[in-house]
């Protein structure tokens, strides 16, 4: 088994020609702050927290002894997202949301190039169409590293996989195989093939998230069939990544009065004829990722890109039975940044003689933190470890990379047979035998719990930690007021906490 | 004021708020020198920007409910203008009394026109000056401290001289003075907050009072931040509860939703709260100790947090507004109320009371 301290040198597979930011930065945050802020006359403390190695959760070596796979997995995706954290984004990311709050259609063009390398794009995709065929639990430690630096960094790879989340969920083969090779071939020549799933509307928020409600939603985008494929009319909001991705995976239905019943997916390129971006939103955080609106007007969808969707009720919850534990992690690395940037302010800040962190309420609030941070990973990775026995990822792993030689796997008469509608209907059959509705509920009630209670402590401790920070806390140089603004956006994304809080109540609490 | 008076101020204030306010609030979110001064210069000629001193010097009575409707009424425009008002009048009752009302000279000659700006909390009686002042023949203040300040042209500084604390009263474009104001990344973006630093080595002796230390101020500013809290919470519970009102989702208004009765219950009862608590303030039957801003803060944060979360998607944007009046609250419990220490601070207070 890799050790951690081999996989702080991690090699990575090649680099961009294009990438523009891999010297090293002239200036760390920490470094410039310090040398501006530091108490005349006093070195800063040397402060650090335990709750930063993977090897010191109490699962991990329950997990190493349990499922090495996932383990290897977990250290390996947390010692590449670090390296790709420091190279691109670790001392940029503060002056970087401040641009964009001046000029939020600005895009962090060189950050998101410079993670091809890393291969971050294709990390969910399953191993037999080219991809990483990350886990549960390794997905969520990705969000969690990333959040820590920049939860808005966190949420373009995010919403990139919540779009192949859609198609994996739905097990449409034929779709995530056409996208994971185009993404994987971006990858290797180093050009952003990025998705977003466009589902919200202006009269569909919340609802929309949750099978109940979405059979009274009022859903204004609607597909007819035409010769040879779809004609499709839509309007979607605050759609993360939608002005920037090259195939925006859009939801729509038949019959508004019946939407969830009638309801399928569809690939529309950035180029369609009749597709266009709307307004770009001006956002109170996360702004290293962008929110657009995108419209439809007439365009025409060939069969081939059209999901057609058989029990729209339970794709939405493999949906988020996928999506919302990685939220709950992003909000884990929220917290867990908003303790780091916070120490780097306490080992430079002297009060009335003395240390400010030697205060007895500083430590009370650290301790808080701490806690929050804990508990945090605690529900997260209980929803992932349940995502890696039962979830989708655990049965697209079981695909035949492994059986098979690459050259086989990848071949187009495997890719035929593997997308042929018999064998997605029979993919299908076999999962629900796997993971039959009960228990994917159950899957949806742990990913809900860890999404909600994690996000409002995120929100709670970056308040937290701002009252620390006092006078210096809308700094924009210390970060941490940026925490604050990052964390709102986990209790309203995914379904609102308190539609989470629904799913949590009916996932886990039956008629005797 | 009688309530006749009371209420026509609330009307101008009104009227001032969907004239100039509402008219350019998205230009409202960063400093802007020119468009500041030209509010300001708008809220004085309204006779609003005065009550900090005497009638003699052409300032204006005004009894607690008025104080209350201008603040409350500014709370629910821009705070940042309020957070201006704040700190020009505390600052200037404080001279007034640390003075027995005989300004310096050149201060007295502007200051009917002249902005005030305290370089420090207005809730701090007894505030730990980052200022060190020194007499060795001429007069020395020297510190530098993070402060929100609005373009003023006289700072009140509060200053250490040895263990004795003072006020000085100096204008902000002296030598010596320098103020590197820049956005806030967060809230009252209107106000330059960033490093006020002063080297002056020839303080005028006229300008170099002891501190007050009759609380006055502090107790007054406790119920003007409550004010302007409240005005706030009133904002944001009218902005939510109509969304909510005006909003269906699942097939019905969102406000049938027991989830959103109870997100925005609590803005309405924040904004009753701190209504209440500001009035008892600023007439006296409560202390003045800090305890009404700290409560009125936290109420209305969270009332923030509620009412972005009833917009959902929609509160997250800028231009929906909610979402700054929860980094606006943000700001002032930072800068200047931080309410913990002011619960620790009630506490300490009343176990001395209970010590004898």
């Amino acid at each position: 088994m890799t050790t951690l301290t081999e996989l702080r040198e991690v090699p990575v597979a090649y680099k961009s020609d294009g990438d523009a930011m891999t010297s090293p930065p002239e200036n760390r945050g920490e470094a410039r702050r310090g040398a501006a802020k530091r108490t005349a006359g006093f070195e800063p403390l040397r402060l650090r927290h335990e709750l930063r190695d993977f090897a010191r959760f109490p699962v991990a070596p329950l997990l190493a002894r349990a499922r090495p796979d996932v383990y290897e997995q977990c250290t390996e995706t947390i010692a590449r997202s670090r390296q790709y954290a420091a190279r691109h984004l670790i001392g940029r990311v503060e002056a970087l949301d401040q641009q964009i709050g001046r000029d939020h259609e600005a895009i962090p063009w060189a950050a998101i190039d410079g993670a091809l390398p890393y291969r971050f794009l294709s990390m969910n995709i399953p191993r037999i169409f080219g991809g990483g065929n990350m886990g549960a639990c390794a997905t969520a430690l990705f969000a969690e590293e990333i959040a820590a630096v920049d939860a808005g960094m966190f949420v373009v790879f995010g919403a990139h996989g919540l779009a192949l989340a859609l198609g994996l969920a739905s097990l449409d083969t034929r779709i995530v195989a056409k996208l994971a090779r185009e993404i994987c071939a971006g990858e290797r020549q180093g050009t952003a093939v990025l998705l977003a799933l466009a589902h919200t509307e202006p009269g569909g928020g919340s609802d929309v998230e949750d099978v109940h409600d979405m059979k009274h939603a009022s859903i204004v985008s609607r597909f007819t069939k035409v010769p040879g494929g779809y004609r499709v009319n839509a309007r979607k909001v605050f759609i993360s990544n939608g002005s920037i991705a090259k195939y925006n995976v859009l939801t729509a239905c038949a019959d508004p009065s019946r939407p969830l019943d009638t309801m399928a997916g569809f690939v529309i390129p950035r180029d369609a004829p009749g597709f266009s971006v709307g307004r770009v939103e001006h956002k109170m955080g996360q702004r290293l990722s962008t929110a657009a609106e995108v419209l439809c007007e007439d365009v025409f969808v060939p069969d081939e890109d059209a999901v057609m969707i058989p029990d729209p009720g339970r794709l939405i919850d493999t949906t988020l039975s996928l999506t919302r534990g990685p939220v709950g992690a992003m909000s884990a690395g929220i917290i867990r940044g908003t303790i780091e940037r916070t120490l780097v302010y306490l080992a430079q800040k002297r009060v009335r003689g003395h240390w400010l962190f030697e205060e007895q309420w500083v430590t009370l609030a650290l301790a808080d933190m701490l806690g929050a941070l804990q508990a945090a990973r605690g529900l997260y990775m209980d929803a992932s470890l349940a995502g890696d026995e039962w979830g989708i990822a655990s049965f697209t792993k079981g695909m035949p990379k492994w059986l098979l030689p690459s050259f086989v796997v990848e071949s187009r008469a495997m890719t035929a047979v593997m997308t042929h509608p018999r064998v997605v209907e029979r993919s299908r059959a076999l999962y629900k035998a796997r993971v039959p509705d009960e228990m994917l509920q159950r899957l949806v009630a742990h990913a809900s719990i860890a999404k909600f209670v994690c996000s409002d402590m995120a929100v709670r401790m970056s308040m937290r930690a701002m009252e620390i920070l006092g006078d210096d806390a809308n700094d924009p140089a210390w970060g941490v007021e940026k925490g604050m603004r990052d964390a709102k956006l986990a209790q309203i994304f995914e379904g609102t906490n308190q539609i989470n809080r629904l799913h949590v109540t009916r996932g886990l609490v039956r008629s005797a | 004021m009688s309530r006749d008076e009371d209420l026509m101020v609330r009307e101008t204030l009104r009227g001032f708020r969907s004239r100039r306010i509402e008219a350019e609030w998205d230009k409202l979110n960063a400093p802007d020198q020119a468009r500041h001064d030209a509010l300001w210069a708008e809220l004085r000629d309204l006779g609003v920007t005065t009550f900090g001193q005497p009638e003699a010097d052409g300032g204006v009575d005004l009894d607690a409910r008025g104080r209350f409707g201008i603040l409350c009424e500014l709370g629910a425009g821009s705070p940042a203008l309020g957070f201006t008002l704040i700190s020009h009048v505390t600052a200037l009752m404080l001279l007034y009394e640390a003075s027995g009302g005989r300004l310096p000279a050149p201060v007295a000659a502007e200051v009917s026109r002249g902005r005030f700006a305290l370089a420090g909390s207005v809730l701090d009686c007894a505030p730990e000056a980052p200022f060190v002042l020194r007499s060795n023949g001429a007069v020395s203040l020297a510190g530098s401290a993070r402060v929100g300040l609005a373009h003023p042209d006289f700072l009140v500084v509060p200053a250490l001289e040895g263990a004795t604390l003072r006020l000085v009263v100096l204008r902000s474009d002296e030598p010596g003075v320098h103020f590197a104001g820049g956005a806030s990344s967060h809230g009252l973006c209107l106000v330059p907050f960033g490093e006020l630093t002063i080297q002056c080595h020839s303080i005028r002796q006229d300008c170099v009072f002891a501190w007050p230390t009759s609380g006055r101020a502090a107790r007054q500013a406790d119920g003007l931040v409550t004010s302007l809290l409240s005005g706030m919470a009133g904002e944001l519970a009218e902005r939510a509860m109509r969304y909510a009102f005006e909003r269906r989702q699942g097939g019905k208004p969102i406000h049938e939703h027991d989830a959103v009765q109870e997100l925005t219950g609590p803005i309405e009862l924040a904004r009753r709260t701190s209504e209440t608590l500001a009035l008892a303030v600023l007439s006296g039957e409560c202390p003045g100790d800090g305890g009404a801003s700290s409560l009125a803060v936290d109420l209305v944060r969270q009332a923030g947090l509620d009412a972005v979360q009833t917009y959902g998607g929609y509160g997250y944007m800028e231009d929906c507004r909610v979402e700054r009046y929860l980094r606006d609250a943000n700001t002032l419990e930072t800068c200047w109320i931080h309410a913990a220490a002011r619960r620790r601070a009630i506490a300490r207070a009343r176990y001395a009371e209970m010590a004898g």
